[in-house]
């Protein structure tokens, strides 16, 4: 087994990832049997559908747990976000192209609401990430009056958007996240954004003392995150078309789950986007699955419960080990 | 509020003044003018049945509110008493509806399902040495998706108040001829006297209240740390059934899964807000009642002067907000001396 790690090739890929893409084969393995059929194209649509938007919302959250925070704000931002874009397009006759950009202005403002009250008034991110994720339910549900935000159908005048998700049957929205994940791969790992990131995570007060700003590095990590979210709003509308206020919080916990699965340490200080890759289709299969065998969907609350806690775990025992 | 570490203050070294605590001075003057301004805003609110509302209101939040404090000063937190309180209740509440059980064997096995959950946690916490918020987000996940899979999804409603098994509606409120007599309020009030005594008087809260100011030197000091911290989450998951019972007790309406989500904020907030500390180590009970006052004076006021259920998720986001930034101050000011 030594052998095997230290091989190069597998070096190269991580281990981890590896043994991340097998448990994703033996899921998909494992749900075509218990459902008693071949999980087949309508079924990956799904899967692909819920990687889209979840796939955004979980690379944010990366750059976030990676400063040894956390956001659970996420989830009712991007709903906020397709809420009040979606009414200022249908209700307001705003251009498709600008309610488009607005819902990544909106995503960004929660960014630097939640930057601001972690890294400059010193609120713990779990609790002050809660209060934003209550004002993001509350703003939504205000600006739209508790009505749905009805984006334009598939076949409308107004609809291109969709384009951005599936065009023509090609995965679009699949190839917009690779190529949004390669770049905050770069940023992360290759630019100084990321390495001030990724440092204030594993020892905030040795990069502080270097003469680092890092209230600012860490504000820049939520902002992140919170504009990351408003591009999923994109992907959400794209796939949900109809917006209901007051949703949201169960997403915050599969994003999540999806980055602590793929290696993210809930500490801070490693983060892999990769891995985070690899999670989001985990848990998008795993919501899938759980539905084709014929159970209730609140089975993937237990589930996902029970997959955060080992993570955690055993990022925990590898870092006691290590020491 | 900040005139805590202020010395020779005359109003601060007030020994009375002291000996009640700034803080809860402080908040008793918001309940206050809270409630001044609410009856000044809305004639409708000016009622003594406005007034049991708010008492129904901090039943189910005050039990809560207990528990997470207890979590609060040993230093962690507890995410899933929200989840957790439905989840509760929803299996008590099957028992009854759907197996015929009495409702007093109900209303054990919710209690039940809460010490589980609170042996849960304090494992999660004190023995795998899980990050608290992680561990009891875990469990109010399980618990949000173990509520609706015991009842298939559907909502359950506990016996009501004229049928065979509405007695337990009384231990909270009894309707007398038309009158409405909070009698709920005298429970609470029992149970905040008894956890103020087992924080302050006995070996476990002291213990608790040692671990969450230095885990560390509790543990050199040759305190159980492993044992006093799960207390912490048993007494948190012991509450957190109470404020089932309460809940499916106060509410005609019925249990119904999902509605938890959110609700572990109020409790949270109320802790907070009555001077409990986010970083461990210091907090009261009595603190954290006058802290549920000023959310269920919230819950119950605010659509009173028109502001609907999305305006108070904002406006308890904001007072949360506000509470927390006000801990982080006064623990700053504890640094700097």
């Amino acid at each position: 087994m030594e052998n095997f790690k230290n091989k190069p090739i597998i070096k190269k890929l991580g281990f981890n990832r590896i043994i991340l893409v097998g448990v994703l084969i033996l899921m998909y393995l494992l749900f075509s049997l218990g459902s008693g059929r071949i999980l087949g194209q309508s079924d990956l649509m799904n899967v692909l559908n819920m990687v889209d938007y979840l796939g955004f919302l979980a690379l944010g959250v990366t750059f976030v747990i990676a400063t040894g925070g956390i956001d659970f704000s996420i989830g009712p931002v991007m709903v906020c976000s397709g809420l009040i874009a979606g009414r200022l397009l249908v209700t307001f006759g705003w251009p498709l192209w600008l309610a488009l950009i607005m819902c990544v202005v909106v995503g960004c403002i929660f960014g630097i609401f939640n930057g601001i009250l972690v890294s400059y008034m010193g609120l713990p991110s779990f609790i002050s990430s809660m209060a934003s994720m209550m004002l993001a339910k509350g703003i939504g549900s205000v600006f739209t009056h508790v009505q749905n935000s009805n984006w334009p159908k598939a076949g409308d005048p107004n609809s291109w958007y969709k384009n951005l998700i599936s065009w023509n049957d090609i995965p679009t929205g699949l190839i917009l996240l690779i190529i949004i994940a390669i770049i905050c791969a770069i940023i992360l790992n290759r630019t100084r954004i990321g390495r001030y990131i990724l440092c204030i995570g594993s020892n905030r007060e040795a990069v502080r003392l270097s003469g680092v700003d890092t209230r600012k590095w860490e504000a820049v990590a939520y902002m992140i995150c919170g504009t990351l979210a408003g591009i999923a709003a994109i992907a959400y509308v794209g796939v949900i078309t109809q917006v209901q206020p007051g949703l949201g919080d169960e997403f915050n916990n599969n994003a999540i789950a999806s980055c602590v699965m793929g290696g993210t340490s809930m500490a801070g200080g490693i983060a892999s986007i990769g891995g985070t890759v690899i999670g989001v289709f985990i848990i998008s299969l795993l919501r899938v699955g759980i539905q084709a065998m014929g159970f209730r969907p609140d089975y993937q609350y237990i589930i996902t419960g029970i997959i955060v806690a080992l993570a955690v775990f055993a990022d925990i025992r590898s870092r006691a080990r290590k020491k | 509020m900040e005139k805590t570490g202020k010395k020779g203050n005359a109003f601060t070294n007030n020994p009375i003044v002291r000996a009640i605590g700034v803080q809860r001075i402080v908040v008793v003057l918001a309940v206050i003018l809270l409630a001044v301004f609410f009856c000044l805003m809305s004639p409708a609110f000016r009622q003594y049945s406005t007034l049991v509302s708010i008492l129904d209101y901090s039943y189910y939040i005050t039990f809560m509110a207990i528990g997470v404090t207890f979590c609060l000063i040993s230093g962690g937190n507890d995410l899933s008493v929200g989840t957790g309180m439905i989840c509760y209740a929803l299996a008590g509440g099957y028992l009854v509806q759907q197996l015929n059980a009495p409702v007093w064997v109900g209303m054990i096995v919710t209690i039940a399902f809460g010490l589980c959950f609170g042996v849960l946690n304090g494992v999660m916490v004190s023995i795998m040495n899980l990050p608290p918020f992680i561990a009891t987000l875990c469990s109010m996940l399980i618990t949000r998706g173990l509520g609706s899979i015991i009842t298939g999804g559907l909502a359950v409603s506990w016996p009501s108040r004229s049928s065979e098994g509405g007695w337990f509606r009384s231990l909270f409120k009894i309707i007398d001829k038309g009158t409405l007599i909070p009698v709920g309020f005298g429970i609470v009030i029992i149970a905040v006297i008894v956890m103020s005594i087992v924080l302050n008087r006995t070996k476990v809260g002291r213990y608790i209240i040692a671990i969450g100011s230095n885990k560390e030197a509790a543990r050199l000091s040759g305190v159980n740390v492993v044992k006093h911290q799960m207390m912490a989450y048993i007494i948190s998951g012991f509450f957190a059934g109470l404020a089932g019972i309460a809940y499916a007790a106060t509410f005609s309406s019925s249990v119904a899964p999902g509605t938890g989500a959110g609700l572990e904020l109020d409790a949270i907030g109320a802790a907070i807000i009555g001077g409990t500390s986010m970083t461990g180590g210091s907090g009261s009970i009595i603190g954290t009642l006058l802290g549920v006052f000023v959310m269920s004076l919230l819950k119950t006021g605010l659509p009173y002067i028109g502001l609907q259920a999305n305006w108070q998720q904002i406006i308890t986001g904001l007072v949360l907000i506000a509470a927390i930034y006000i801990d982080v101050l006064k623990n700053k000011r504890a640094a700097r001396k």
